[in-house]
């Protein structure tokens, strides 16, 4: 994919770049700029100019528009007709003319200005461009009517879940891990659950006299009567029961909760297989 | 006038009043979130006070925790061969004294205590905020001898010493030293 291009041959590039430069003379108050600018927009971009057509087939593409993928797929075909029939000639001698009167008259810093969108103009301008392969055409096509899809879809928002969906849900929940998870599981999901109320503190208590708790286990657990026999599951224990004492120098966290949670039946495990014996 | 006469055991209770940003958990503990460094629960199932840092754990915190204990000791309310570290991020424990008479509750002489602890802490942890708040005040409105005007310093495309384009990478002039 080609990375660089002309940004100076980039019609929307330059008439964005121009028109940020008004708007900080304006605030500068700088008249004479400002009337500078609008000279040259003015003389330009006039609506008969070639300079004015271009400007027009990227302006359907990148400003947003709420509409369909099918429409945004005419619209870019439509786009494309358009730009073929500006007589590519007339056009450079246009872009030519305008960057000379930019130079000339204003300064060649303007092509520097900042344009939040310079990588969909950069885009749309290799979607013109007759040196781009008909396989990266394609690609950057379909990258286009993506991002005006975007434009177009409103950011989610949550929706409101009313108590029967609540009830189902939860019904669900203790319906699939009624046999599967441990009380003492329950217990710290559910704390982590309504951890949010009281800066965890909860959650906090539970988890430094759990992890007591599982540290007892694991601490007797080489000495039990089928682990001792095995070198690699005392090894084992051994590094379960490091990884609990590390959890005094460590805030709360999803690896360590998920730990937590696998140590308890772990526990469990150690010590129903010990009763059974 | 009218003149009430109290009259039995109750008539010389002292009424002790306190105030707290403090929360009972389902399990009966009390959690007291008042101090700026730490929060404290008093736990009367499992006869434990048990303080944890409020964000972060650092030398504040656990200077915080170290007062508090050393407070709660020397008022004979903690066992002082009890006072530890906790299992869990920067946890400090302590077991209350079991009371010998039953009119007393070592629970309620703790959280009377913790308050109390607070009150004497408080001018420092509210003045620490203060000046972080202050120092956030400085940088976010900054007084005139610190700031200038929108457009006292005009808009130019390349500022300050670090300009762009030039590679300032541990290892960007390293081709001057190849032989």
């Amino acid at each position: 994919m080609k990375i660089r291009h002309n940004k100076k041959r980039n019609t929307a590039f330059v008439y964005e770049a121009l028109i940020r430069e008004s708007t900080v003379a304006i605030l500068r108050g700088d008249t004479e700029t400002q009337k500078t600018i609008v000279e040259i927009v003015k003389k330009h971009f006039s609506i008969s100019s070639p300079l004015k057509k271009e400007l027009e087939c990227y302006r359907s593409l990148y400003e947003a528009q709420t509409l369909n993928t099918e429409t945004h797929k005419k619209i870019l075909k439509e786009c494309k007709l358009q730009r073929a029939l500006i007589p590519t000639e007339d056009l450079f001698v246009a872009q030519t003319a305008l960057i000379h009167e930019v130079n000339k008259s204003l300064s060649p810093s303007i092509f520097k200005n900042f344009v939040p969108n310079y990588k969909t103009l950069a885009t749309i301008a290799q979607i013109f461009s007759d040196t781009t392969t008909p396989k990266q055409r394609v690609i950057l096509e379909n990258q286009m009517v993506a991002e005006m899809k975007e434009q177009t879809e409103p950011a989610q928002v949550a929706e409101e879940i009313d108590n029967v969906v609540y009830r189902t849900f939860v019904k669900k929940f203790n319906d699939k891990y009624e046999g599967e998870l441990l009380d003492e599981q329950k217990e710290l999901l559910a704390h982590y659950i309504a951890s949010f109320s009281d800066n965890a503190l909860a959650l906090k208590v539970f988890l430094n006299e759990e992890i007591l708790r599982l540290k007892g286990v694991m601490g007797t657990a080489p000495r039990s009567e089928h682990i001792k026999e095995d070198n690699s599951m005392v090894e084992k224990s051994k590094q379960v029961l490091s990884v609990l004492d590390s959890y005094a120098q460590e805030n709360i966290n999803e690896k360590m909760l998920s730990t937590i949670l696998k140590t308890q039946k772990l526990a469990k495990e150690i010590s129903t297989d010990g009763h059974n014996n | 006038m009218a003149i009430i006469i109290k009259v039995g055991e109750k008539s010389n209770e002292k009424k002790v009043r306190l105030e707290l940003d403090a929360r009972k958990s389902i399990s009966g503990d009390v959690m007291v979130f008042d101090h700026g460094d730490i929060d404290i629960v008093l736990s009367p199932s499992t006869n434990k006070v048990i303080a944890f840092p409020k964000d972060i754990l650092n030398d504040m915190v656990y200077g915080a925790q170290n007062r508090l204990f050393t407070h709660l000791q020397k008022r004979g309310l903690v066992i002082p061969e009890s006072i530890k570290a906790g299992s869990f991020f920067g946890s400090f424990e302590a077991t209350m004294q079991e009371s010998t008479s039953e009119k007393i509750s070592p629970a309620k002489l703790t959280l009377i205590n913790i308050s109390n602890f607070i009150d004497e802490e408080r001018p420092y942890f509210e003045s620490t905020d203060a000046i972080i708040s202050m120092t956030d005040d400085e940088l976010i409105h900054p007084d005139k001898t610190d700031s200038t005007e929108l457009g006292e310093v005009p808009q130019n495309v390349e500022k300050g010493s670090i300009r762009p384009g030039y590679v300032r990478n541990s290892y960007g002039a390293n081709y001057l030293y190849t032989v």
